[in-house]
């Protein structure tokens, strides 16, 4: 019992940390569930809008001496209009289409903006100055660092207030019409094409929030980022059409990962966190498929 | 719920498969090397026979399956096809396929390492047979052609522009232009899979196959 107590607080400052990030993990797959239920597309691109938003924050900072609150105007602008200019060009031709298509096209789009990124700012890694000091704070002993507490707060902030929209306002309802039944909500007078953008800008935004705190802790930088595919252990784990689950998903992955990389991270020298998550995806599909709040399909022939 | 979605039967398949593969090395003398050889080209042999034959056009159970199965796995299972076996079939032989690619890239590279397989190998192979056409073998080769013959051209090309640039304005950063091939293949990639995807979803093999109809009947089209 004795060593249990000794290593209580190490353990607990791994499961802290684990949950600030695990916020923010949820925050992105919030883009990923959205555009899902509304379109059943599984976007891809998700872990490039990240990058892209953080990098193009980060370029405005560091090449056209911008201070940080244009550079995040212009970050969020940009993927406002890729996500509008996405549903025009490249989703609305492909309306009708399997699925399969949707998904592809999403896998095009991400080598599009990773081409774009390195022809026009090339491979480095750029950080991104946030007004928030490096030092670390303590929370009932527990030493944190501040962007993750940050992070967690803005991602608590937009994960509740998109929940009160989708649950209270019309934007919401009629999202909710078109994720259930395409037909009938357009019937019904719904522009489902407006919807299927908004989904895309919500992506793009959620993506750019994630980009910048990202940007913040470990630099942005152009390579094929890693958040983009640990979002499908989230979703996969919460089931993919929840925002709940989407937020437990997160929760869970950030904790494990967190957990394990501090334990087993000594013994084989790094790398734990890189693999964890998709353990953990293996075991929730066999044991749970269709994750915890996710809806059980029944085909019909 | 059940637990597992497998029956018991398929674990103990499955842990064979793996007590296999566990003790094989440990008994494997020269001997059973040759014979485990022998077998193993043997299936292969008759696992590509088999799709091949399928392809052809010739009667055969597999080829009907996959297609079955694509085009709506539930109702082939409700046929009487077995969607788990043919399913495991099809990934075991696109498995091997790419394993073969694997062993020959590897020889030709003359270095193994595997930082040069990532996500983007995936997405270079989707290019492909995007662009070449889904689920036809002839697309599958124009697309691999295509897009491995891409780069070099793209990189004559810029090399061309370059030099014209070059002698046009002298003063400017040619090196970077050059550079860049990487980042604009990226960039024709995704537009190339988004605009086949767009405009021609059956890919190069639906292009040859319209050009190759015109020539057939081409004096008397009408």
């Amino acid at each position: 019992m004795h060593f249990l107590l000794d290593e209580l607080p190490f353990f607990l400052e791994l499961l802290v940390a684990g949950l600030l990030v695990g916020m923010m993990y949820a925050l992105v797959a919030l883009g990923f569930v959205v555009i899902y239920k509304a379109s059943q597309a599984i976007n891809f691109a998700q872990g490039e809008f990240v990058k892209f938003g953080g990098f193009l924050v980060a370029a405005s900072i560091r090449y056209y001496d911008l201070s940080l609150i244009p550079s995040m105007a212009i970050g969020f602008g940009a993927m406002v209009v890729i996500g509008l200019l996405l549903e025009r060009l490249v989703l609305r031709p492909l309306i009708g289409r399997p699925v399969i298509a949707i998904i592809m096209a999403t896998i095009g789009l991400a080598s599009i903006l990773r081409g774009v990124l390195l022809l026009i700012w090339g491979p480095l890694t750029v950080n991104i100055p946030l007004p928030i000091s490096e030092e670390p704070v303590e929370i009932f002993t527990l030493l944190v660092k501040l962007i993750t507490v940050v992070g967690a707060i803005i991602s608590i902030l937009f994960l509740a207030g998109f929940t009160f929209l989708f649950l209270r306002s019309r934007i919401g309802i009629a999202l909710r019409a078109v994720a259930d039944n395409q037909t009938v909500a357009q019937v019904m007078g719904i522009d489902v094409r407006h919807y299927f953008a908004l989904t895309w800008v919500t992506a793009g935004v959620v993506a750019t929030i994630g980009g910048i705190l990202w940007g913040n802790m470990i630099g942005a930088d152009v390579h094929p980022a890693l958040i983009g595919l640990k979002v499908f252990p989230v979703v996969i784990l919460g089931g993919l059409t929840s925002i709940p689950g989407a937020i437990l998903g997160g929760l869970i992955v950030g904790a494990v990962e967190n957990v394990a990389a501090g334990y087993i991270d000594p013994y084989v020298g790094g790398g734990t966190k890189d693999f964890i998550p998709y353990i953990l995806m293996i075991f929730a599909l066999m044991l749970r498929p269709y994750g915890f709040f996710g809806e059980r399909v029944i085909e019909r022939v | 719920m059940r637990l597992f979605p497998l029956p018991l039967t398929r674990w103990t398949m499955v842990g064979i498969g793996v007590l296999f593969f566990v003790l094989f090395p440990l008994v494997a003398n020269d001997y059973f090397l040759n014979i485990g050889n022998l077998v193993f080209i043997a299936v292969v042999g008759a696992i590509g026979l088999n799709i091949q034959v399928g392809y052809t056009g010739q009667v055969s159970i597999g080829h009907g399956a996959f297609i079955a199965i694509r085009d709506r796995d539930v109702a082939a299972e409700i046929v009487g096809i077995n969607l788990f076996r043919y399913k495991l079939l099809a990934f075991a032989v696109s498995s091997f396929y790419a394993g073969m690619t694997g062993v020959l890239y590897a020889y030709y590279l003359g270095i193994a390492n595997y930082e040069q397989f990532d996500i983007s190998t995936t997405v270079d192979f989707l290019a492909m047979i995007i662009i070449g056409g889904l689920g036809s073998i002839l697309g599958s080769i124009f697309g691999a052609l295509f897009i491995t013959v891409l780069p070099m051209a793209l990189r004559a090309m810029t090399d061309a522009v370059g030099s014209v640039l070059l002698f046009l304005f002298p003063t400017l950063n040619v090196s970077y232009v050059v550079q860049s091939v990487t980042s604009i293949k990226l960039i024709l990639f995704g537009m190339l899979i988004i605009v086949f995807l767009i405009a021609e979803p059956d890919g190069l093999n639906k292009l040859w196959r319209n050009i190759r109809d015109y020539f057939r009947v081409w004096p008397y089209s009408y």
